[in-house]
Parts: C-alpha cells; structure tokens; sequence
C-alpha cells in the first residue's frame, strides 16, 4: 500500500514539465561539431577538386576527353557529335556549388576553408586556400561563362558574376594569397591535410605563379594588357622547376570506396571507351615513345589502333561490341592503383612560359622552353632519355621549332601533355583554336557539328535563381553551348 | 473543510436517492459464454441522474420503480432494455455481441473512456469481434476498407511490408504522415524508419507494428480530426490510433484458449508476358542481346545463349515458377485468470512465415503478460509487459535493385529459360547470366541475388507499462501512467565477391545495430460533479514523453577469409555512429459539461514545450472545442422513426514538429573518413534555420448521426477542413548558395473531405443475423500556398523523370512527367522518323501534371451473416481518382518483353520481307504493316503509316504518359467462413468451445486499371506514393484457423 504511493509519486514527479533548461543539451548535435578547424575541409576541398571518379566521369571522360579527342566512347554518343546534355551539365554544376550525398562540392569547401583559416587567424592557411579556390573557380568560369561568384554561398539568390570581373578578382585573390603566405610566423601548416603540396608554402607560392601565367594567357586575346600586366608581376618569381612541383592527387590504391581511387581506372573499369584515333595517329606520325605508355595494344590483334570521334550513329556495326576488340584501350600511365591525375603540372608552366616568350610577353626564350616541356612531359611519364630517346623526338623535323607554326607547336605538345585531362586541353583549344581536328563524320542534329564554346547551365539553377540567370544570359548571350565566354573572342 | 465536504457527499447521494423506491440488483453477461461484462453501463432511463456500471463481476445495483425501463449498455455488445416488472429483486441480463457497435463508450484521447454520443468529433471503431476474424499476421492490413477516411497503401512485399497510413489526407508536405500510434495510453513507434524502398533498391524492414500480435488487441479506435486529438498536441496533427489490449477477465479458474492457423499465400498478379517473340532486335537473334523483338518462335533447332542445341519455341512463365508459395503458420495461447482483486492475462504466439521469394522467411515470438490488481476500492493498479522478438532472413530488395528478382523478370528476354540461370556462379565465381557479362551489368542471375546477395535482421521490442488509478473520492480520480517501448534492431546485408552489379568486385558486408527508446509519463487528475441537469468534468495534467536513438553502423569491404561474414573480417571498415534525443513536455486540461444527456460541450487545451524547437519557438499550445447536441433527445415529438439523431460541431488547432532534427537548427561540421587516411570534415547539405517552430493545423468538423428503425439503421456523416500552415519543409535552393536545401516555415494545405458511414441489421430474428456496413470518404488536397520564390515542390520521384510534386493552387501529391506532344484536335504531333514525340514547354521542360496519386473516393463494405453456429464475413475495399506510374510497365514495353507489345509486329516482319524481295531501300519504301500511327507531322499534315513495333515502343516507353494508370480498383478483400462446435460436442471432454475458421484475404480484383501489378503498390512507405517500381506479384491468402478454449 505504501509502496504504491512511492510508486505513484515518483511517476508523478518523472511527468512534471516545467523544466525546460536540459533542452538546449538534449537537442544540441551529438555527431557533429559547430566549429572546427580548416584541415578536414581543405582536404575535401582539394581531393574533390581535383575531380573524383563521378566528375571525372562526367566532365572529363564523356564531354572534355571526347571533344579533345583522348578518347572515344563506344556506341558514338550525342556528346561526341557535340550535342547538349543538359542532365550533365547540370550535374557538374550543382556538384561543383553544392553537395550531394558523396558529391561534395570543392568551390563550397575552399570557400568555407577561407573562412575558418580567417576564424583561426592563420594566414597561410588562409592563403593556401584561397590560391586554391582560384583556381577552382577559374575552371568553373571558364566552363560556363558568367557564374554566381561574388555573392556565392553568401546569398539565397546569387547573382551572377561578369566572367572578366571574375578574373580580375581571381587575380587578386592569388595575390593576396601570395601575400598571406609571406608574413612571417609560426604558423601551424596543412600539413598531410593538404594532400597536394604536404602544408609547403613554397610550392604553394609557386603554383599561384604558374596559375598566374594560365589566367594570364587565357585572356590574352581579350585583354593584352592585363596579360602583360600579370607576366610582368612575377617576373623573378619563383616557378615550377622540376615534376616535382607538379600539382597533382594521388589515389588510395587499395580503398574500395570509388571516391578515394584513381578516377581514370575506375570509369576505365566499364570498358565503354577506347583511345581516339587522333591521338594515336598523332603519337604513331611522331614517332611518340609515349603511344605505348598511353595506349595499350588492340586485344583483337595487337596493332595500337585509335578509335574515331564522332562516327556516325546510323553506322550498324559501332552496336557490335566485339567491333571495340580492334581498338586500343587506355594505357599503363593513366589506369595505375596508385595513380595520379594532375591539375597542373610542370611541363604546363614549360608551354605557358614558351607561349608567353612567343608573344613577347617575357624576355625568354621560346624554343628551348619547347624542348624543356616536351621533355618534362615525356619524363612525367617516365620516359627517360638515357639512350637520347627523348633528343630522338625533338629532332624530328616535324617537332623542331618552327617559328612560323610555333603557336600550333606549342599547344599541340601541351595537348599531348594533358592527355586526359581534357577540361584544360579544350579551353585551350577555345582560346588557341589548336590541336586542329578533322570535320567530324556526322555532325548531329542540334548545333550543327559546331565546335562547343561552353557548358550550358544547371536546370536547378535556372529554375531556383531564374532572375539572375536570366541576367547572365542577357549579358552573355543565349545559354547554349555555342555562345562564347568574354576570353573567348577568336 | 471536512465539513463541508462530508456535507456536500450528503448532498450527493441525496440528489439520487430522492426518487429511489428500491434497489434492484443483477448481473451482466456474455449471452455467448456467459462470461462476465464488467463496466457494463447500467441506467435507468426513466430517472435521469441514475445510472452506475457493472463491476468486475459483472454485477451491479440500480435504483428503480416498478415500471421504469432499464438500459443496460456495453462497447462491443447489442444495447438491451427491459421494463422492471418487480417479479425479482435479480436479474440476470445476456447480451449479445454487436458487431456494429453504435451505443456505448469508445477510448478517446489519453485513454479516456467516452460515451460515443457525447463527442463532438467523428470517430470509428473496431472491436475484437472484426479483428478476431483474423486473416492477417499484421493488424494494420484489417484496417482497410473498415473506417471510412483511412488510407492505406503498403510496399506490397509480402505480411511483413510497412504500410502507410493516411487519414484524412496528407496534411504535411514533407514530415511524417503516419498517425500517432496509443498503446493502453502510452506513445509508441510506429515510425518505419528510413529503411524503405527506393529507386536504387533498398529493403522494407517492415513497421514496428508489424510485430505486434493481432491476438492481443481488444480494440481499435481511429480519432481521425484534429478535435479528436487535440490532446495529443504536437503529436496528434495525423490522427491517432488508439489500441486497447485484451486483459485478464473474471473468471473462475485458468481460462485458456489457443488457436492455430495456417495461412498460404499464393502470387496471382504477375506481369503480362508476351509468348511469341523470342531474344533478338529488329526479328533478328543474337547470342546477348537484351531485348525480346527477336524472331517469332517457330520450334526450329537453335543454339541458345549457353550454347545449348534446342528447339526455338516459347518459354512460359519463368517468373512464376520462380516464386513458391508462402506458407505461415501462427500458434498462439492465451491464459487469463481472475479474481475480484487480481486479473491476469499471459498471452503467447508464435509465427512462421516463409516468403513467396525462395530463400526468405521470418519467425516471430511474442509474450505478453497483463496483471490488474485492485489493492483497494479506490485503487487499481495495472502493470504488463510484452515482448516480441523477431527474425527475418532475406527480406525481398525491392524497385530497380538488380537483386530484386521481380526487375531480372521484366527484363529478361523472354526464351531466356528458368532453368537456364539455376546455375548461377562459374567455376571462378563470377556470375552466368543471360547476358553474358561478369562485371559491370545490371542484369542479375536472380539465383545469385537471393542466394549469395542475402540479408538478415533481428528485432526485440518491450512494450512495458504501469498504471495508477486512483479514486481520491468519488468524484475525483487520478491516474499517473508510465510507459516505456524499446526497440533494438540488428540488421546485416551481404554483397557477395564479383557481385556483377558493383563497381568493385570485393565483397561488401554492412551491419548495424540502433536501438530506439520511447519514455511517457502521464498524470491526470479528473473531477466529476453534476448538478440537477449538469455535469461537468474537469480534468488536468501533465506528461512527459523522451524518445532517444544511438545506431551504430559499420560497413566493410573486402572479406579476408572467405565465407566469413563478421564486420572483423573486413579489410576496410567504416562505421557511423548515431545519436538523437528528443523531449517534449506537456501540461493539459480538459473540461466537459452536459446539459440533461443531450447537450454536451468538450474543450481541451494543451500546451507543448518541444526540445527539437529553438528557444524562441519552444512552447506552442494547442487547443479543441468541441460540441454535440443529441437533436432526438431536445424535442418530444421528434418523429418516432428517428430513434436518435445527434449533430457535432468541432474546432480544433493541432501542430507537428516531427520532421525536425538537430540538422535544422544548426551549421554543423561532421567528421568523416577521408583521402589516405586523411579526415574529411564535411558541410550540411541542408540549410539550417534557427528560427524554424512547428507546424499548425486548424480544423472544423461538422457531423451528423441518425439511427432509424430501433437501430436498424445508423448513418453517421462528417465533413471537415483542415488547414495546416507554417509547414516545415527543406525547400530546394539554388546550388550557388553552396546548399541543395534550405529549411524554412511556410505554406499551407488544405484538406477538405466528406465520410460517411452506413450500417444496417438487414435480418435480425431468431438464429439469422445479417449486417451490412458501408463507409464511404471523400478528400480533396490543395495546396494554398508553399512560398513566395517556390511554384513547386519536388516530393518523390524515379529515374524514368517522373516525380510527385506540390504545386501552389493545385494537390501535394501530383504525379508530374512527361507526355505526348498533340495539336489542338488531340492528335499526335510526329517528329521526323514519324514517332510520337514528347511535349516541352517555353523552357524546354517536359513536366507536365499527369494525375494525382491519392485517390479522391473510397469505399469499404463489410457483410456478415450469423445463422446458428455459422458466421460468414466478407468484406471489398476501393478506391477511386488516384493514379499510378509504373517503371516496371516502362521498362517491359521497351524491352518487348510484355503482351501488348507484339501488336504489328507479325505485319512489320512481312513488310520488311516484302521490301527486301523488292528491293527498296528504307526511306523510300511504304511500310504495309506494323503498329498503324495517324498524326500529323510539324507542318500539320496529316500522316498515317505503320511503324515498326520496337521502334515506336522503344519512344513510348520513354514517355511518362503512356506508363500512368487510374490506380482506381475494386477488392474482394476477405471472406471467412467460421464454425462455433456446439457445447454438447465436447460435453465429456475438457473443451468448453472450439471453432474452425476458414478465411481468404486479398481474393481478387473486381475492378482493376493497372497492367500487371496491384494498384495500391508503392516504391516505398514514405511519401513518393504512386509510383510503383518492380512490385512483388500481389498475393492471395487462404487459411484456417482452428480456435479451442480450454
């Protein structure tokens, strides 16, 4: 009797409300933190942008890769006869702003890797970040044109940025970083966090010079001055010097989560493209020790044959699977466990610095810087030139300096160079009009065969920041693929 | 003061005793089994204010004169009245069991027993006398087509699949819909987690309701309207249901009953196959192909895609023979034993069920233990536990999951034999399958996925709870309850080594454990006073009620040694830990008075303090009034077929904060596994929002119940509106703002809707007993408003680019994709190789409103017909105005794999032979067979010509139009046929009653709109209804049950 009492007491006591100071403790979040450091998200910022299987997939090995002729896919897709696929498109660009499920998005994190290295007042790591986040956004400028910049992920309705605002400011951005990275102190590094440079302040300073370069000559037909500007601000400034500068991931050979692994073995596992016929051609008519590098032999019957771009669809036999055993697949260099993707690299700064030199930008010299890229190029893959292979090929008449065609020279051994890395090939091509394609076979039904200027923008975008899309599109021009960005004039 | 209030009792038994001439005393009975029916309600209608209910024993004092007319009443039983003649002081009063329950007292919010005419809000009933014609493992499948408004639509893979329930429409854009599920008055779970199907696959662990035993539950009560439970608060804007368990009764002795059944369920709605057309594209074979437009069969010697020499001629039902029966036997006992001080009830079952799918089954066992003890005449006290444990090996993976066998079926050519893939694994451990690859398909051997691709999980839940009653005095009562519901869950899903889907070839084990911790508290303290015509009850209190989850989920890769399926065996291990904890407390009164039994009013108040809520917006009230004037009982010369007719007027304010966690609140930082070793720290997806409060909903209900010719015929109508704002939904945003949603308040729906019920006693006289009950419920859904910048609201969608979405001035639930592009005379407008093609608006969108997935009518009729030991119970279900989009339709039209597919193609293969003989090209030949399409071209001319069938139905397939049906059916839901044995059959043995029942439930279609699957199908129990992807054929059950009580 009395125990029920107890009993009826202490339920009484458990249903008394009144208290409600525990729930700020009850409902604050037990799996996640609200401050941090910025190491995690650097890291995310840089292994995401340096494209991930999905991007890769996407951006690199459906659309740059086909239109810059690295590879080709079986069964002559639309993208490859240049037509529009707005579902990627929008993919890339609602994966590159904002995350979805294991895409995150690397222009987010660099953003919010600037604002907690300012939280934490860490310069460098302030200054990393934001050499960083230029250069992610001087890709995505340069897929799209005109993009939210400025009031990105600031703002519930972004505008949009002018592409040439966007550049000026990028340029400061890498200014200011430099700067950041110079004052003096002991600040703690990135240390393993950066997965690219190891926390090192002086390749990081070095990479915003080349980076520099790369803005300063894609705007070289638009704004020469600018560009002469820029060239004459790191005069002296400390460069790439060797492969060991290059910019680049390394890939976790033994996870199994795609995320972590070598996006070229990964898409290369589907089996669904083989190497195009233009750069096989162009590896065999030079004589290329890299062909079997970067092709490997026809599993039919061991010739190294390269797929066409742009074949016609109403072709039956591009349906015969067993019509693909004739073609050569991906080679050893780029399908590794361990592999690596670059995003800029040495041999680059090589054919930026010689193009600069051609244009009279520097005082340097053209030719030899020629020859010194395609020999960092051959050695990035490890080919040596111990027995003088490497003299071999440059002595080529086909491959000497010609000034004449040296423009044509240049951009064609960086295409090589960047084989696969198609994204920075084509916007090449766009400024340069080089390496020179044939007319393609069949030409689709949409934009007439015409070379893509750029990617049209996300579906979401347009339907959730209609007005300010629309803006960009009154200033730029229709939002299709052959409008051209400001850079874009030749 | 002990004065006063001695004096005041003085004055209250006075106030009975004036008219008093004696006392008569008497007991009430089961006319059945002569058992006991205490709380029966006793009164004596010629003098107001008396009136008492039967105690334990069933027995009972009343005040009378000699010719007053004495009304005895009990929930579940016929109303009986007698005059009192005077012959007796006892009487002795058999009732019978009533089916259609009119009269009596229904269990309202917080448990509350309420006489039904006093509430001003409609709600529906069902006893144990409905659910005990139990043709089901899971009691929610008993509730369709039985309360008029209650929608409920399943994942249709067998008894274990989770259900959706919807009452009175979807009143939450993206929170929960599922109605809040009571226990004996405890709060418990009934949230299906969110492990449902998807477009990619997924598994239905099944609801935690799905465990609980049918067997145990003494009723069921639905409070549909917000007036209803408005008590409940933040917790009651979906309706709740309210589940009152079978306790001890009073009887001499053990009591025990057990019963048996066996239940088979048979697989009857399988996809149309076509029989014609073998592998191949264009008539013509080859080795891989994966399409089914290949040559017509014509038993000529083939070589088949193992390389087999066989004969070429048609390939039947490969899926059903791939699918077995299911059989589930279920055995249960029930041991009750009572006194007047002590009512025990122990109850235990056990339950076997194996899937139609081979490979899977599940096994449930259940305890359950009830005790009531009065410790004195003031105090009872009531305490029980359950337990039920359960495992389930190999549940089905469901949509486009290349495991999901149902997919394999739809896609595979169709002279691909069965036999052919029992086979499944090479020498190597790669997969043998029809289409010849070993990696980087889609296409599973359906073997391999239900034999090595497998998947287990346990689950044990104690519901436990105790309460208090307590009669202070007479006139005032306290209650204090306690209840508690844990679940733990174990769950582990297997991906075998070279699984031919994976883009790793290692083989990938993910276990996981979460447990979940549901603590009420209530207490209520409740007065009761009348005076002359009035009584008034007031009653207040508080509750309490904390709901906790930690999981803990690992997931690894790689296995080192082989066949060894524990997470240590893994190379690489990821393992994500959970944590949430919620509280919401609460402090309520509510007050009811009644005018002379025909006038009563009813209003609560509640005010909820929600831990989910920022501080600003923590504390929310909520509120009723309801009122309900029995019209019959005001007016004298109320028209004598009219035994009663009573109108309800009811308004009410109800909230919902379910759908918010911590996430929407803060910018949170999550670690997680990196880059070789290097942490990744990683940004919320969702935007939060710091001032988000719940959501409301205002409600207004109207009724009316009229029961005519001595209660042979009851009507019982209601409309309502609901009006819920502030709707908390992650709205999307543009992805330049770095989020791809952003929490925020706004919106508003509204949902408007009609039910009525309709019960009739068509015969009633000696051994003949037929009843007939109809409900019927219309909803409409608008949406007012979702907010300033957002037209539309993406809900649910698939891949094929149909989505459900919410759209400002139309419905919550609009099935949205593409369709046919068509002039103003609605013909097609062909494109260039003569096709259909898709319509776009000005953007260049092809979304375009193609139906709405809930359906506007429903209607449920149940029969019964009692003649002597016989009872007979059917019962249909329907629903009509809802629509239904199917990938699987989709898919089998582009594949030709289905029968409506092979229309011209006989006529197509002629006209290509005629061609060639003839030698024309393909442009410049007219086709002389084929699927004829007339429309006009882009010019407007009109264009009539046959089209080859693969091609045309290659275009159609990919347009979301041609795969939406009217999801409208008509079911013949269940049929039971029982046996009660006569007593004399068992006189010398130790039975006291048996009977046998056989039932069938879910017999068949009498109407149906959908092609090869169930119209009620859905891809998962969350809220992308309507859209059905690779459904499990839809079963029919037949069992028997075999009942002996001991």
């Amino acid at each position: 009797m009395k125990n029920i009492f107890k009993l009826y007491f202490l339920i009484l006591f458990l249903t008394i409300p009144g208290c409600t100071q525990d729930f700020d403790e009850i409902n604050s979040p037990k799996t996640g933190a609200i401050t941090t450091e910025p190491d995690g998200l650097f890291t995310v910022a840089v292994q995401r942008g340096s494209m991930t299987w999905y991007m890769y997939d996407r951006l690199q090995r459906y659309i740059a890769n086909q239109y810059m002729q690295y590879n080709t896919l079986a069964g002559s897709g639309s993208l490859d006869h240049y037509e529009p696929a707005y579902g990627m498109f929008s993919d890339i660009w609602d994966r590159s702003y904002g995350d979805q499920d294991w895409e995150l998005a690397p222009l987010f994190y660099a953003s919010h890797s600037i604002d907690v290295s300012m939280k934490r007042s860490n310069p460098h790591k302030e200054g990393i970040s934001r050499i960083w986040k230029a250069f992610l956004f001087q890709r995505m400028t340069d897929l799209y044109g005109d993009i939210p910049y400025s009031e990105a992920f600031l703002k519930p309705l972004p505008k949009f940025d002018t592409q040439e605002s966007i550049y000026i400011d990028l340029i400061s951005q890498i200014n200011l970083g430099k700067e950041l990275l110079s004052i003096e102190g002991d600040y703690e590094t990135f240390g393993s966090a950066d997965l690219i440079y190891n926390g090192s302040i002086d390749k990081w300073e070095k990479f915003a010079n080349v980076l520099l370069m790369r803005i300063g000559l894609r705007i070289i037909n638009v704004s020469p001055d600018l560009s002469q500007e820029i060239f004459n601000s790191i005069q002296g400034e400390p460069l790439f010097e060797s492969n060991d500068d290059n910019n680049k991931m390394r890939w976790d050979p033994i996870s199994s989560n795609i995320y972590f692994r070598n996006p070229i073995l990964v898409t290369e596992v589907f089996n669904n493209t083989r190497v195009s016929e233009k750069m096989i051609n162009t590896l065999k008519s030079y004589s290329d020790p890299r062909l079997t590098l970067y092709a490997k032999p026809a599993v039919l019957d061991g010739e190294y044959r390269g797929l066409k771009n742009g074949m016609d669809p109403n072709n039956q036999t591009i349906y015969d699977l067993q019509y693909y055993d004739k073609f050569s697949r991906l080679g050893e260099v780029f399908v590794r466990e361990d592999g690596v993707t670059f995003n800029l690299h040495y041999a680059e700064s090589l054919f930026l610095r010689a193009e600069a030199a051609l244009r009279g930008l520097t005082n340097e010299n053209p030719e030899e810087l020629y020859y010194k890229g395609i020999q960092a190029a051959m050695e990035m893959y490890g080919v040596l030139n111990d027995l003088g292979q490497i003299d071999e090929y440059l002595n080529q008449s086909i491959i000497l300096f010609n000034q004449s065609n040296a423009l044509e020279q240049i951009i064609t051994q960086k295409w090589i160079s960047l084989c696969m890395n198609g994204v920075e090939a084509w916007f090449e091509k766009r400024r340069t009009g080089f390496p020179v394609f044939d007319q393609l076979e069949y030409s689709g039904s949409i934009n007439n065969g015409s070379f893509p200027r750029r990617l049209t923008y996300s579906d979401a975008e347009r339907r959730l920041n209609p007005q300010n899309v629309q803006e960009a599109i009154d200033r730029m021009g229709e939002d299709e693929q052959t409008t051209r960005v400001w850079w874009d004039v030749k | 003061m002990k004065y006063l209030f001695s004096n005041f009792l003085l004055l209250y038994f006075s106030l009975i005793h004036v008219h008093a001439q004696y006392q008569i005393q008497g007991v009430i009975v089961d006319a059945a089994d002569g058992s006991p029916l205490p709380g029966a309600s006793v009164r004596n209608i010629d003098l107001k204010n008396s009136g008492t209910t039967a105690s334990l024993d069933g027995s009972f004092t009343l005040d009378v004169e000699i010719g007053s007319r004495i009304e005895v009443n009990y929930v579940g039983y016929e109303k009986y009245s007698l005059r009192v003649t005077g012959e007796s002081n006892f009487l002795e009063i058999k009732l019978r069991e009533d089916i259609f329950e009119m009269d009596g007292v229904v269990v309202t919010a917080l448990g509350v027993s309420k006489e039904e005419k006093s509430l001003g809000y409609a709600v529906q009933s069902i006893d144990n006398e409905v659910l005990a014609n139990n043709t089901s493992v899971n009691f929610i499948n008993r509730l369709a087509g039985q309360v008029a408004g209650l929608n409920i639509s399943s994942t249709s893979n067998g008894p274990s699949s989770s259900n959706r329930i919807l009452i009175r429409g979807s009143s939450s854009l993206t929170g929960s819909d599922q109605p809040l599920f009571v226990i004996d008055g405890s709060i418990v779970s009934s949230d299906p987690g969110e492990n449902f199907g998807s477009q990619d696959g997924g598994i239905d662990y099944g609801d935690p309701l799905s465990t609980i035993n049918p067997d145990d539950i003494e009723s069921i009560t639905v409070l549909k309207g917000p007036g209803a439970t408005a008590l409940y608060g933040s917790l009651g804007t979906n309706g709740v249901i309210v589940i009152t368990t079978k306790k001890g009764v009073l009887e001499e002795g053990l009591k025990i009953s057990l019963s048996s059944s066996v239940i088979v369920d048979r697989a009857y709605l399988f996809p149309e196959f076509q029989n014609s057309y073998g592998r191949g594209s264009k008539g013509v074979f080859t080795k891989f192909n994966s399409l089914s437009y290949g040559p017509v069969y014509d038993n000529s010697p083939f070589t088949n895609w193992l390389g087999n020499e066989i004969t070429y001629s048609p390939v039947y039902k490969q899926m059903q023979s791939f699918f077995r029966d299911g059989i589930t036997s279920s055995h249960n006992i029930q041991i009750s034993s009572g006194s007047s001080k002590n009512q025990f009830r122990l109850s235990s079952s056990l339950y076997d069920a194996g899937s139609i799918m081979p490979n899977s089954n599940i096994t449930r066992k259940t305890l359950n233990i009830n005790n009531t003890s009065k410790i004195n005449d003031k105090i009872q006290f009531t305490s029980k536990v359950s337990y039920y444990t359960q495992t389930a090996f190999n549940r089905p993976n469901l949509g486009g999951s290349p495991d999901n066998p149902v997919r394999n079926f739809y896609i595979m050519p169709r002279s691909v034999k069965l036999e052919d893939l029992t086979n499944y694994i090479d020498e190597t451990g790669h997969v043998i399958t029809w289409d010849g690859k070993t990696e980087g398909s889609f296409n599973q051997n359906p073997y391999w996925g239900v034999n090595l691709n497998t998947n287990e999980d346990l689950r044990d839940r104690i519901i436990g709870g105790l309460d208090i009653n307590y009669d202070i005095l007479p006139w005032l009562n306290t209650i204090v309850r306690a209840g508690w519901d844990y679940i733990s869950d174990t769950r582990e899903k297997r991906i075998a080594e070279f699984t031919v889907y994976k883009t790793s070839p290692v083989a990938t084990f993910s276990h996981s454990r979460s447990s979940r911790l549901i603590s009420n508290y209530d207490f209520i303290l409740s007065a009761n006073k009348k005076f002359d015509d009035f009584e008034f009850d007031l009653s207040g209190g508080a509750s309490r009620i904390d709901n906790s989850i930690r999981s803990l989920s690992s997931t690894g890769d790689d296995l080192v040694n082989p066949d060894l399926w524990v997470i240590n065996n893994f190379k690489e291990i990821i393992s994500t830990q959970g944590i949430s904890d919620r509280r919401l407390n609460s402090l309520f009164s509510t007050f009811d008075a009644s005018w002379k039994y025909r006038l009563y009013l009813n209003l609560t108040y509640r005010n909820d303090w929600s831990s989910v809520l920022p501080k600003v917006n923590r504390s929310f009230s909520y509120w009723s009034s309801n009122l309900s004037w029995i019209i019959s009982d005001t007016w004298d010369n109320f028209p004598s077929i009219i035994d009663f007719a009573k109108l309800r007027l009811s308004v009410a304010k109800v909230g919902n904060a379910n759908s918010l966690t911590t996430s929407a609140l803060y910018f949170n930082y999550t670690p997680s596994t990196g880059h070789l070793g290097q942490p990744f720290t990683r940004l919320p997806r969702i935007g939060p929002n710091s001032y988000i409060k719940p959501e409301s909903t205002l409600a207004y209900e109207f009724g009316v119940d009229i029961r005519l010719f001595k209660g042979r015929i009851n009507f019982d109508g209601s409309v309502y509106q609901n009006d819920s704002y502030d709707q908390i939904f992650t709205a999307p945003v543009a992805s330049s703002t770095g989020f791809q949603q952003q929490w925020i308040n706004s919106g508003s729906i509204r949902n408007r809707g009609v039910e009525l019920v309709l019960k009739s006693d068509i015969i009633k006289k000696f051994d003949l007993k037929w009843n007939i009950g109809i409900n019927g419920s219309f909803n409409d859904n608008e949406v007012l408003e979702l907010s300033e910048d957002l037209p539309i609201l993406i809900l649910g969608g698939s891949r094929s680019g149909i989505s459900v979405q919410a759209r400002t001035n139309s419905r919550s639930d609009l099935l949205v994709g593409s369709r046919f592009l068509k002039d103003s005379d609605g013909r097609f407008v062909l494109d260039e190789f003569n096709l259909p093609q898709v319509e776009r608006d000005e953007n260049g969108n092809a979304d375009f409103i193609l139906g709405h997935v809930q359906p506007d009518y429903m209607v449920g009729l149940i029969n019964s017909l009692d003649y002597k030991n016989f009872s007979l119970y059917l019962s249909f279900d329907s629903q009509f105005g809802g629509s239904i989009f199917s990938s699987s339709y989709a898919s089998g039209s582009s594949v030709g794999t289905l029968s409506h597919t092979i229309e011209g193609r006989k006529g197509w293969a002629e006209s290509e032979k005629s061609r060639k003989e003839l030698g024309y090209n393909q442009n410049t030949w007219i086709p002389t067979g084929g699927i004829p399409i007339s429309g006009v071209d882009e010019n407007g001319n009109e264009v009539s010509l046959f089209i080859e069938p693969e091609r045309y139905w290659s275009r159609l397939s990919g347009v979301n139009e041609s795969n939406v049906f009217d999801s409208s059916f008509i079911r013949f839901k269940e049929l039971s046929l029982t046996y009660n044995f006569p007593k004399r059959f068992f006189e010398n043995l130790f039975i006291d009653n048996s009977s046998i029942s056989v039932f069938g439930s879910n017999l068949g279609y009498l109407l149906r709109r959908t092609k090869g699957f169930a119209p009620q199908s859905s891809l998962s129990s969350g809220k992308a209804q309507g859209i059905e992807s690779f459904a499990f054929p839809t079963t029919r059950s037949f069992g028997v049950k075999v009942l002996i009580r001991i």
